[in-house]
């Protein structure tokens, strides 16, 4: 399937979703309107088109700019090895709906977005910490994260 | 017998029954436990690469009698090969303190010296001495098997000078 296939499809199904402003090197990338289509999306992506594997799901910090988080996720077409990138962008602090109904694989992913960034996710079965220890205060990977000194610094 | 004459300046001589050895307590225990240091298996990074170098073929640790046991509890020594992350300090005390006692702790490399680059991380113990007893640091990034090797001569001089008493 081509890019414009894809688009084409995406623009006859989801008229509110569209080719993402800045594209990822080599990735067709799309751009989710709100977060209230985000999990139809994927499931349509899955179903229908055949990305059946989520490859991983990250977040860009743009806060200082304009107080939003730019969730972006990677999905894969094995047999093909075609990729698709979907960009959602949620206001801080917000939430946005979780994918583990669509991608069980989106359970850790999502724990490690919501640990590193603090984005909530709306539906997850355990949003919990996963990779910083439990004393650590605060999602590091935020640019307005300030460390506070524990017993091991 | 031959090596343990020559080596070391005990008595030997022949009694009733077999032969006697007259020998200092200190000199002897310390002899049988500084070549027989026995490493447990614990790599945490890229340092952990260089240690296992060190046991194989070409560095060949077993010729100091440095044989890298499975469980903590056969273990004399702990060699914190790579990056103490905040979240591995318990499991790294748990395993120290399974250890039977004389243990020794060896930080391998700059991370476990010092938090090496990542010491303005968030999430990296600023060096193993904020958790263990350290007796021998090994500097380098990674540091080479040799310096490995010599990291633990150096931890033979120190258990040579250990006393039972006083």
């Amino acid at each position: 399937m081509t890019d414009d296939e894809v688009l084409a499809k995406l623009a006859a199904t989801f008229p509110k979703a569209d080719k993402a402003e800045t594209q990822i090197k080599g990735i067709l990338t799309l751009r989710a309107a709100s977060g209230d289509d985000l999990v139809a999306l994927a499931r349509w992506l899955k179903d229908k088109l055949g990305f059946d594997y989520l490859d991983m799901i990250t977040a860009v910090d743009h806060v200082a700019e304009r107080k939003a988080f730019e969730l972006v996720y990677c999905f894969t077409q094995l047999p093909a090895g075609q990729r698709v990138a979907l960009k959602l962008e949620t206001p801080d602090p917000g939430s946005v709906p979780s994918l583990t109904a669509v991608f069980p694989s989106a359970d850790w992913q999502e724990r490690e977005v919501f640990d590193l960034f603090g984005v909530r996710f709306q539906g997850h079965p355990d949003l919990r910490k996963i990779l910083t220890p439990d004393f650590l205060e605060g999602h590091p990977l935020r640019k307005d994260y300030v460390h506070a000194k524990d017993r091991f610094d | 017998m031959g090596i343990v004459l020559e080596r070391l300046p005990w008595v030997c001589g022949a009694l009733p029954g077999g032969s006697g050895v007259l020998a200092c307590a200190d000199g002897f225990i310390n002899w049988a436990r500084k070549r027989s240091v026995w490493p447990m298996t614990f790599g945490l990074a890229c340092c952990a690469i260089e240690m296992m170098a060190s046991y194989a073929s070409r560095f060949d640790f077993d010729r100091f009698g440095v044989f890298p046991r499975p469980s903590p509890r056969q273990a004399d020594l702990i060699i914190i090969a790579g990056t103490v992350c905040k979240k591995m300090a318990d499991p790294i005390l748990q395993v120290y303190h399974q250890m039977p006692e004389p243990r020794f702790v060896l930080a391998f490399g700059s991370c476990a010296n010092c938090g090496g680059p990542f010491h303005d991380s968030y999430a990296v113990v600023k060096g193993v001495d904020k958790l263990l007893p350290v007796d021998v640091y090994v500097a380098g990034c990674p540091p080479r098997p040799e310096a490995l090797l010599h990291g633990v001569l150096e931890l033979q001089k120190k258990i040579d000078a250990m006393r039972l008493a006083g």
